[in-house]
């Protein structure tokens, strides 16, 4: 016990107190479903914390890791080569018993086959929001130019630096996209809108689309809607992982496939796994079993603007288990339940998760209270 | 010599990292676009130079713009800058004299 909790505390050691300022992904349209599957950082989980035997679980990515040591992984053409790493994930979990007495240590790696949901790999050009921002792109830039050419060529500036400032903030906050850019305290707003909003109009994109702020809410919008899509996209995934005992003993590993794919919109998604384990399960006899565990599942998304996360999850899953050699006397080959697995976000990137699941043919319920933390770095 | 660079952080542009070298003095201007990080030489004559530097950060990733050479005034607002906004457009005002 002593060995793993020196090596889990030193390695969560390094990675939360390593200076280097990582890139933060946005999260926000990931489910917290996804985030189980495959995190982008780090994640910490705590399972079954109500029931008899809890575990405290940490995820990472390979690439979390190889980035906090080189940040220069992070510079696109690094990062593009790096799907290996960005896709490959390990984890370690520590086991307990109800009176939190260490039973057993996990240990497992996952590698998504498909992941078409990495948004920093998102890809928008032939899209209609290119053209609309390089016709934006070509007004700006124009009286760019210009403002910036009378502000260089007037002898009344003394401090151009300043002017120069003022022109950039100015172009930073259309580019910022705010509601009402007419009350702005920066004069060359006004100076950019009085000029770019009749090309903007000229062009014809359509009644809501008339000026600079029609034009960024527009393509605020469309962003928007391709980000959303990706996350509807396909993710496979498989993983495997070995557990030991108190005594370090191997008892256990398990294979498993998971699939994940959205609608359009993203608020749902379609969760199937299978799960193969091969468990020794009792201590005073070795009696080795192979077990298979597969789900149906479709996960529900509430609150499901694009910039906030979800602070509500549903998933509906039917659940299979199959025995397939050595049952015990007071147990059943086969079970099926019915599952609702309820994730509660109660902070950023804090979730409750509680899963309630109900024996069809026994007509038991039974509940796993679980808590997760999706952190990227401190 | 001017040195124009720039570095995307956390990802790919979802769209082209577009460059204007505007010549306030006449009508030779240099226009490219790229779709990575790039860091250029241009030889520039004399003269009063706009450089805008525009595209799309990742998501939730940056970007870093230098712009560097043999000016004799400027870059004005600044020779560098770090933007993590989503929509990015950066002015470089620069003399390069004889």
């Amino acid at each position: 016990m002593k060995k793993y909790t020196t090596t889990i505390v030193c390695l969560l050691t390094y990675i939360l107190n390593a200076q280097v300022n990582l890139v933060e992904v946005n999260e926000n349209s990931k489910s917290g479903n996804y985030k189980d599957i495959l995190t982008s950082f780090y994640q910490l989980a705590v399972k079954d914390f109500s029931g008899e035997e809890k575990s405290i679980g940490f995820n990472s990515t390979l690439f979390a890791l190889k980035s906090k040591a080189n940040p220069n992984l992070l510079k696109d053409v690094n990062y593009i080569e790096a799907t290996f790493s960005r896709n490959f994930q390990f984890n370690f979990k520590i086991d307990l018993n109800k009176d939190l007495k260490y039973t057993g240590f996990t240990g497992g790696i996952s590698y998504a086959l498909i992941n078409n949901r990495n948004e920093t790999l998102a890809n928008f050009r032939g899209t209609p929001l290119e053209a609309k921002y390089n016709d934006l792109s070509e007004f700006l830039g124009t009286v760019q130019a210009t403002i910036g050419n009378q502000i260089a060529l007037d002898a009344t500036i003394s401090d151009k630096k300043k002017e120069f400032e003022l022109l950039q903030n100015a172009v930073d906050e259309i580019l910022d996209y705010k509601s009402d850019l007419t009350s702005s305290k920066n004069p060359y707003v006004n100076k950019i809108l009085k000029a770019i909003d009749p090309q903007i109009a000229s062009k014809g994109y359509g009644e809501t689309i008339t000026n600079s702020s029609g034009l960024m809410a527009h393509l605020n919008e469309l962003t928007q809607a391709y980000y959303k899509e990706l996350q509807s996209k396909g993710l496979l995934t498989i993983a495997t992982d070995g557990t030991s005992n108190e005594s370090g003993k191997f008892n256990k590993a398990s294979f498993s496939i998971t699939y994940l794919k959205g609608n359009k919109e993203a608020w749902n998604e379609i969760d199937l796994r299978a799960k193969l384990i091969y468990a020794d399960t009792l201590v005073t006899d070795h009696l080795p079993r192979t077990e298979l565990n597969t789900k149906i599942g479709s996960n529900f998304k509430f609150g499901n603007d694009y910039k906030k996360q979800s602070y509500l999850e549903i998933k509906a899953v039917a659940e299979y288990n199959k025995i397939f050699n050595n049952v015990l006397s007071d147990e059943d080959d086969e079970v099926i339940t019915a599952n609702a697995e309820i994730r509660l976000r109660i902070a950023d990137d804090l979730w409750i998760p509680l899963v309630i699941k109900y024996d069809i043919e026994k007509a038991n319920f039974l509940g796993f209270l679980n808590v997760t933390y999706n952190f990227e770095g401190f | 010599m001017v040195n124009i660079s720039v570095t995307v952080f956390g990802g790919l542009p979802p769209l082209p990292i577009k460059v204007i070298i505007d010549n306030l003095d006449n009508n030779h201007d240099i226009k490219f676009s790229r779709n990575n990080s790039f860091s250029e030489d241009y030889i520039l004559p004399p003269g009063r130079y706009m450089i805008i530097i525009s595209g799309m950060n990742p998501s939730g990733g940056k970007t870093e713009m230098h712009v560097h050479g043999d000016f004799s005034e400027g870059p004005l607002p600044t020779d560098e800058k770090t933007t993590e906004k989503t929509y990015y457009s950066q002015l470089f005002y620069g003399v390069i004299s004889n």
